[in-house]
């Protein structure tokens, strides 16, 4: 079981799988499939997609985002996949420390003057669109 | 893969639109509790049109559109065209037609009109001049005379006539729900001519689908008329779309909106089958806007038009069946239809929510990609990664819009270029650059150059694949410009390459957390710069000294009380949960240098996210949210070897006295060595210590008098035989009120 590391809500987490046959690497059947758990309950599922095909041979990474669903806890990943017939699973674990959120970092942003009020209109990495009012208090 | 960032520009009344490639663009005025999607769909569906009961004047070849208004009165494009309808009513013989004036219709039968009503004649033999459209004058059960007519023969046979309509009726008139739309206006022409519409009905009735109007023509061409074409043969009725969802940069130019850059989404893997139209996506995030646009699998041998998108499943269905072999993993973008690449859309001037595919100005190829727009003066200008055109126009950009190239420098993204004074200073691949509008742009950026492209210090160079996400911003009270790019293996950027424009100084900083977005705004009067970060946080941009955090908050420095590998203890600390995310220094002490980040608090134990190096101890003292900084000075030669025996070599530093610990550490170097020297003999006096073995000499920054100096060793010692050159560099952080140095003199060199 590999740690993946530590990260706050908000962030991405690659989840990793080198397809293997034995000591050669392989394309599997279908795309591995990673269950996300916390304890003995199932967060999610998500297909995972090929990472530069051309250069490497079954590697595959999905970029989970810690958003909503998600809290300040461990986590275990159970990734399986099959090769022909055999079917394997390859595990991790990441652990969520505190200090984020789960619309994760503001990716845009802009600052709109109305004659009522002052606005900061901002882009969040979860996808959706925050509106601050009056910056400061003024 | 990060959200894509969004583009913003204001319309001529205020409103904000916002684009970001992926979703319809959005609008927003600042009263409504969000942005909705701006301009309207057009109805998708005819109207039914037909004559209506009774006998009146309405006569002739009809047909009818329907479109939208919003609560500002924007109009939609228009509906399909209904099918031509000749609106008529029984057709009835003439037995005679008077050379008189006016001439008098006998008709087969009795007619059943009213004077007042509207007929038409036709193919009348003889006196022709009956033949037309005419009010009538009833004058028998079977006459009637044509208002304003003049005979011009006998009548020798034939003709027909057909009395008009009382009303025209509507119905299967589209419906809708879309709580933009005020309004719906069914568009009817007059008869002989389909180029100019008008309103016939005029409803606030959404939901209804059948409507009657009674107008006549002559009462029709007196409403609001709608014509399809402009003068000039442009489409005018029907240039009123919804803004293109597939174009990520809004630029506001002479009252009309500017759209260019297509977006390019390539998230993730996909699965395709020989002969299916359906398309699986691993990783992905597609939306509904990605209908229309084209799919390009590596190794295909062609792109695909996607025809729908499931969002739930994340597939998409082709328009046919994939061709090529199956993969099941498989790398692929999708991309507007390649047509577009080139386009920069535009509206009609003063309707900047009304869009059409034929509003487009087309740049040349050139090989290079657009990557934004600016709009300056009097001139709108295309940026690409290496070029830049200006386009001007006097009132339509279709007909006298000139594009004409600037100069082979550009910028890499839209959010990238910065306007300052006279100047647009703008990062390109080949470095920084100031731009004023002509034909050449000046390189500013050689004392730095390396930064950009030299490959043997990945950590200090800046990672190009993550440029989509570089931004820039400018920060008036300090007149610096900081690009924020990412450095080494970021995506975010976590650096910022600083201009001041002033003086044409630069460095480099880094920060703790990454530096998201930026923008430029107000606080009361002063021109403030906001940034954005992860973790959903909105910071100020050069205000106060701790990053992060109000000094008021709690404990921001003191000693610790003790410590393990993941945490420090401060017995007499206030910590409170917005520590969390923070970063903690240690300043002196046992571990000084070390920074991490804050995750825990419980009570006066503060815990780091990654194990300390060295655990600090009840020697070590500490800041929170101190802003780090590093200055490294160029190589100095000490003087000539006659001169080697001037006990003379100093360092000394002039500062703004702190009234809270805030140390500056000094490292020497000599030569090339990339190592500071170790010193051998101890000193504490007068601000200034070091230990024996220790590479780093210690200045106290309390200290009242502001200037702190300390002897170098001379040639009498062992280490520094044979040195030649010297360099500098002062580490430290900033205390509650920040470290503020005037000067630094080094004695003994030349």
């Amino acid at each position: 079981m590999a740690f993946l590391g530590r990260f706050k809500l908000g962030q991405y987490v690659p989840i990793p799988v080198a397809v293997m046959q034995g000591e050669e690497p392989a394309l599997p059947t279908s795309a591995p499939v990673a269950a996300i758990y916390q304890g003995q309950t199932k967060s999610e599922s998500k297909l995972l997609p090929i990472i530069e095909p051309g250069a490497v041979e079954g590697f595959f990474v999905y970029q989970l985002f810690l958003g909503f669903g998600y809290s300040v806890n461990y986590y275990n990943v159970a990734i399986q996949y099959k090769v022909g017939s055999s079917a394997h699973i390859v595990t991790h674990h990441f652990e969520i420390v505190s200090g984020g959120h789960i619309n994760g970092a503001v990716v845009s942003m802009t600052f709109y003057d109305r004659p009522q009020a002052d606005f900061v209109v901002e882009k969040l990495d979860g996808g959706f669109r925050s509106i601050g009012r009056n910056p400061r208090g003024t | 893969m990060p959200a894509f960032p969004d583009s913003y520009a204001q319309t001529a009344d205020g409103k904000l639109m916002i684009a970001d490639g992926m979703n319809p663009v959005k609008i927003w005025d600042g009263l409504s509790t969000a942005p909705i999607d701006a301009g309207l769909a057009a109805p998708t569906s005819a109207i039914t049109l037909a004559a209506g009961s009774g006998v009146g004047e309405i006569l002739g070849t009809y047909a009818a559109y329907l479109r939208f208004i919003d609560d500002d009165g924007n109009p939609s494009s228009l509906s399909p065209i209904s099918t031509i309808v000749q609106v008529e009513d029984a057709i009835g013989d003439i037995n005679d037609a008077t050379d008189t004036s006016p001439i008098e219709i006998t008709t087969s039968a009795s007619h059943g009109l009213t004077s007042g009503d509207v007929v038409r004649i036709e193919s009348v033999e003889g006196n022709t001049a009956s033949n037309g459209t005419w009010e009538v004058t009833v004058t028998g059960a079977d006459t009637f005379t044509l208002d304003g007519s003049i005979g011009n023969g006998a009548w020798t046979a034939g003709g027909y006539w057909t009395p008009g309509s009382a009303t025209i009726e509507y119905s299967d008139v589209p419906t809708t729900t879309n709580p933009k739309v005020a309004r719906k206006q069914i568009l009817r022409n007059t008869d002989g001519q389909f180029s100019v519409f008008y309103v016939d009905v005029d409803t606030d009735d959404l939901a209804g689908t059948d409507f009657t109007s009674s107008l006549t023509d002559d009462e029709l061409a007196d409403q609001t008329a709608v014509p399809l074409l402009s003068e000039d043969g442009a489409i005018l009725a029907n240039a009123n779309d919804p803004p293109p969802d597939y174009k990520c940069v809004l630029c506001n130019h002479s009252s009309r909106m500017f759209a260019a850059v297509d977006r390019i989404y390539d998230a993730g893997s996909v699965a395709v089958t020989s002969a299916s139209a359906t398309v699986s996506g691993f990783g992905t995030a597609w939306t509904p806007s990605l209908v229309g646009r084209y799919l390009y699998v590596d190794g295909a041998v062609k792109s695909y038009l996607i025809e729908s998108v499931n969002v739930s499943a994340q597939t998409l269905t082709l328009s046919e069946a994939y061709a090529s072999t199956t993969n099941l993993f498989a790398i692929y973008a999708i991309a507007p239809a390649p047509a577009n690449r080139r386009i920069i859309n535009y509206t009609r001037a003063g309707y900047e929510q009304s869009w059409s595919p034929t509003y487009g100005i087309e740049l040349q190829d050139d090989g290079d990609d657009i990557t934004g727009l600016m709009a300056k003066g009097s001139f709108l200008y295309i940026l690409e990664y290496r070029h830049i055109y200006r386009f001007t126009f006097q009132s339509d950009p279709a007909v006298d819009g000139f594009i004409y190239q600037s100069c082979q420098r550009g910028v890499v993204n839209n959010r990238c270029w910065v306007q300052v004074e006279d100047n647009t200073y703008m990062l390109d691949k080949d470095g920084i650059h100031a731009f004023g509008g002509g034909q050449e742009s000046e390189p500013i950026s050689p004392p730095i150059q390396k930064i950009f492209q030299t490959p043997d210090d990945s950590d200090r160079i800046v990672n190009w694949n993550a440029r989509d996400l570089f931004h820039a911003a400018h920060f008036p009270t300090e007149e610096v410009i900081r690009w924020f790019v990412s450095m080494g293996d970021n995506a975010f950027p976590r650096h910022a390459i600083v201009l001041h424009y002033r003086t044409k100084r630069w460095w480099t900083e880094e920060y703790p957390r990454a530096i998201t977005a930026s923008c430029l705004g107000l606080i009361g009067l002063a021109r403030t710069t906001f940034l954005g970060s992860e973790g959903y946080k909105v910071l100020v941009g050069s205000s106060g000294f701790l990053d992060g955090i109000d000094k008021n908050k709690g404990t921001m420095h003191g000693n610790v009380t003790s410590a393990d590998i993941c945490s420090v203890t401060d017995g007499a600390a206030v910590f409170t949960q917005e520590y969390i995310g923070l970063q903690i220094a240690i300043t002196g002490g046992k571990g000084v240098g070390q920074r991490r980040t804050i995750h825990f608090v419980l009570g006066t134990r503060l815990s780091v996210t990654d194990p300390w190096t060295v655990i600090p101890d009840s020697t070590s003292t500490y800041q929170v949210a101190g802003i780090s900084y590093q200055f490294r000075g160029t190589r100095y030669r000490w003087s000539d070897s006659q001169e080697e025996s001037d006990p003379s070599r100093k360092f000394a530093v002039l500062y703004k006295p702190s009234p809270t610990p805030s140390p500056m550490y000094l490292r020497v170097y000599h030569d090339q060595n990339t190592t500071p020297v170790r010193w051998k003999s101890a000193t504490n006096e007068q601000g200034v210590s070091v230990k024996s073995g220790d590479n780093q000499i210690r200045f106290d920054l309390t200290n009242v008098r502001g200037y702190l100096k300390q002897s170098l060793p001379d040639h009498l010692d062992d280490d520094i035989q044979g040195v030649r050159s010297v360099s500098f560099e002062m580490v430290g952080v900033g205390g509650d009120t920040g470290a503020k140095f005037f000067s630094f003199v080094i004695d003994g060199v030349r």
